[in-house]
């Protein structure tokens, strides 16, 4: 993908443009609001990557203004302010995703590529089924089928399958989890997330005889599409 | 039934205009009431003294024609009555037939005749060599009393209509302005400090109440963004160098197809600094009560299926089971969010300390929780409390410490009351409760 990394610290910038590039993105790099609004204004991006606290325009009052001017790029805050009022207040200024300094590069990257991915078919997102291989979600109902088999799970397992299912291929971090299926933006250090996974295994793997969430050490779980 | 019918006058008597409104009018009332009285008492007594000298007239014109011709003058009317008693025969009555007893004593009185309703004002004189006895009727002084009390009821009834009318509508007027200037403090008291009362004029002390009201506001709020500018510089300052660490060790990590013992172990502290900063920082924004303002209304009972469904899997994965109750009460101004971290800390205590059930009871006004574990000892009640604080035989686990603390800020948060004691059924385990 393309994307704008706006990031003044010394550190944390070479270090972001290096392992994004890494990852096979296309960097452009920039230390000042100023500087951001022009190469926002002036280029497409595919995801932007913002700072709040950088010299001459403030990354929120950045995205203010590309919002005003009907820049629609999906943007994610990456920031040390890292208050409720501050993620609600970036998110109102029209941010898609809020990451708090210190974070980890899968993490990052993870939510890139929630944020990044191209808008599947809407007639996907709109229907009330959702279909990725062999197992389908029937969102009106509640219901889970897998080979034509109903599989019986609860609010929360169905969420969850639910969260998979709309990223095929795309890890998930257990954060990013938390956010969506439990609505909890702290972190609970019980193994909430482990446990409602293994549970879901246990339900929609073991009676098939394969492996469809896959967990990978160190950044989350990913549901395996062939 | 009967206190919903009074309700409304009670909130409306708790309203100062309004009891000025009242004390102004049962004042004025009454004034009124006392002005009637004297001004009947005034015209009585002129009036009865005019008929008193009419009286006087009408006796002395009467004796002096008995005197002259020796008749009494017929009355032309029922309402007047004069009758003479000469000394010589004092069984004669001359004139209207009044009984002897009235001749008895000299000077003023009221004498009704037998079988009638109306009464005479009466003067009895004795002259030389007779007694005369003359009377009007007080029919008169009836009708004058009673149009003067019809008048002056209308005027008392009109009066008082238009004066609660006009009391009301100006305590209506003056306590808008008290409750604009509630409202206005419980919304600054919410913490929304943008809030300004005053409109502008300065004309009277109400208005005075509302400036300066806004005037404290004002500095509030500069105090809150100064500070708030503050915090932020030091959670950057604070959060950057973290970042910085934990970056370089992560490309140390990832760059390295066999990373040393060295830089996995560091990046595991980082991310454990890194946590207690996150807990610390958590708690401190619980502590500023800023998230007061995202208060809701709701019942702790309706936490439980939320609960339930997080917490039961991740209690029972561990062999153990959840015992959770929910009991029916009203609603409490809360943050379920921060209920559900509070919760969350208070599980993952007793997972990490304890071997036994948990049971969980929300509701009515108060969540307890209890566990089988070895309870806190009473001495150090206190001090788990605290950030950072751990108990020796806990020290090794893994863990901040912080997360009774967090408990008791948000406790604090929503003026419940936090108490760490012993089971109630005496059995070896720990009791927290959080008393809304």
């Amino acid at each position: 993908m393309r994307l704008l990394v706006l990031e003044d610290d010394a550190t944390l910038g070479p270090w972001l443009e290096k392992g994004l590039s890494e990852a096979g993105h296309v960097v452009d790099r920039v230390t000042s609001g100023r500087d951001a609004l022009v190469a926002a204004t002036s280029y497409d991006y595919d995801v932007l990557i913002l700072d709040r606290m950088v010299p001459e325009l403030d990354g929120l009052s950045l995205l203010k203004a590309l919002r005003q001017a009907k820049i629609t790029t999906p943007a994610l805050f990456l920031t040390a302010l890292g208050e409720v009022e501050d993620r609600v207040e970036g998110l109102e200024a029209g941010g898609d995703d809020y990451l708090v300094k210190p974070f980890a590069f899968t993490e990052l990257t993870a939510r890139l590529n929630a944020l990044g991915r191209r808008p599947q078919a809407t007639a996907a997102d709109a229907s009330s089924v959702l279909r990725v291989g062999d197992i389908s979600l029937d969102l009106h109902k509640r219901k889970c089928e897998r080979r034509g088999q109903p599989v019986d799970l609860n609010p929360k397992e169905f969420l969850l399958l639910e969260a998979f299912m709309r990223a095929p291929g795309r890890i998930q971090t257990k954060t990013m989890l938390l956010e969506r299926v439990w609505n909890m933006n702290f972190d609970p250090t019980t193994s909430i997330v482990e446990t409602h996974v293994s549970r879901l295994r246990a339900k929609v793997e073991r009676p098939f005889g394969d492996r469809l969430i896959r967990t990978v050490r160190g950044a989350g779980y990913v549901l395996d599409v062939d | 039934m009967f206190s919903t019918l009074i309700e409304p006058f009670h909130l409306l008597w708790r309203q100062s205009a309004v009891r000025l409104a009242v004390q102004l009018i049962v004042g004025f009332g009454l004034v009124l009431l006392i002005g009637w009285a004297a001004l009947l008492w005034f015209v009585e007594r002129e009036l009865r003294g005019s008929v008193d000298q009419e009286l006087q007239q009408f006796a002395e014109s009467a004796y002096l024609r008995w005197q002259s011709n020796g008749t009494v003058a017929e009355p032309s009317d029922d309402e007047r009555l004069v009758a003479v008693v000469p000394k010589s025969d004092e069984h004669a009555v001359i004139g209207t037939s009044v009984p002897r007893q009235l001749f008895e004593t000299e000077g003023f009185r009221y004498w009704v005749p037998a079988g009638e309703d109306d009464r005479f004002r009466v003067l009895v004189r004795e002259f030389g060599d007779s007694s005369v006895v003359v009377g009007l009727s007080d029919e008169r002084l009836e009708e004058v009393r009673e149009i003067l009390n019809s008048g002056f009821f209308w005027m008392f009834v009109i009066a008082l209509a238009a004066m609660s009318v006009l009391a009301f509508a100006a305590a209506r007027g003056t306590q808008a302005r008290i409750q604009e200037i509630e409202r206005g403090l419980d919304l600054i008291a919410a913490g929304q400090y943008n809030t300004r009362i005053s409109r502008g004029a300065e004309r009277d002390d109400l208005d005075r109440v509302a400036a300066s009201i806004d005037h404290a506001t004002i500095r509030t709020e500069r105090l809150l963004e100064q500070l708030s500018a503050q915090s932020a510089n030091i959670a950057h300052d604070l959060r950057t160098p973290l970042a910085r660490l934990r970056a370089k060790l992560e490309s140390e990590f990832s760059d390295s197809s066999a990373p040393s013992e060295n830089v996995i172990e560091a990046l595991g502290q980082t991310d454990r600094i890194i946590d207690t900063f996150n807990a610390l920082l958590r708690i401190a924004a619980v502590e500023s009560g800023s998230r007061r303002s995202g208060f809701n209304k709701f019942a702790l009972e309706q936490l439980v299926d939320e609960i339930m469904a997080t917490f039961a899997p991740v209690v029972e994965d561990t062999g153990r089971e959840l015992h959770l109750r929910a009991i029916s009460g009203p609603p409490i101004e809360g943050d379920r969010e921060l209920l559900v971290q509070l919760l969350g800390n208070l599980f993952q205590n007793a997972l990490r300390h304890t071997d036994g059930d948990i049971e969980l009871i929300l509701g009515p006004d108060r969540i307890e929780f209890l566990d089988f574990g070895p309870g806190i000892p009473v001495a150090e009640r206190h001090r788990v409390i605290e950030p950072l604080y751990r108990l020796d035989r806990a020290r090794q686990s893994v863990g901040t410490g912080l997360g009774l603390a967090m408990v008791r800020a948000i406790a604090d948060l929503h003026d419940a009351a936090l108490e760490l004691g012993d089971r109630p059924d005496g059995r070896s385990g720990l009791s927290v409760v959080v008393q809304f």
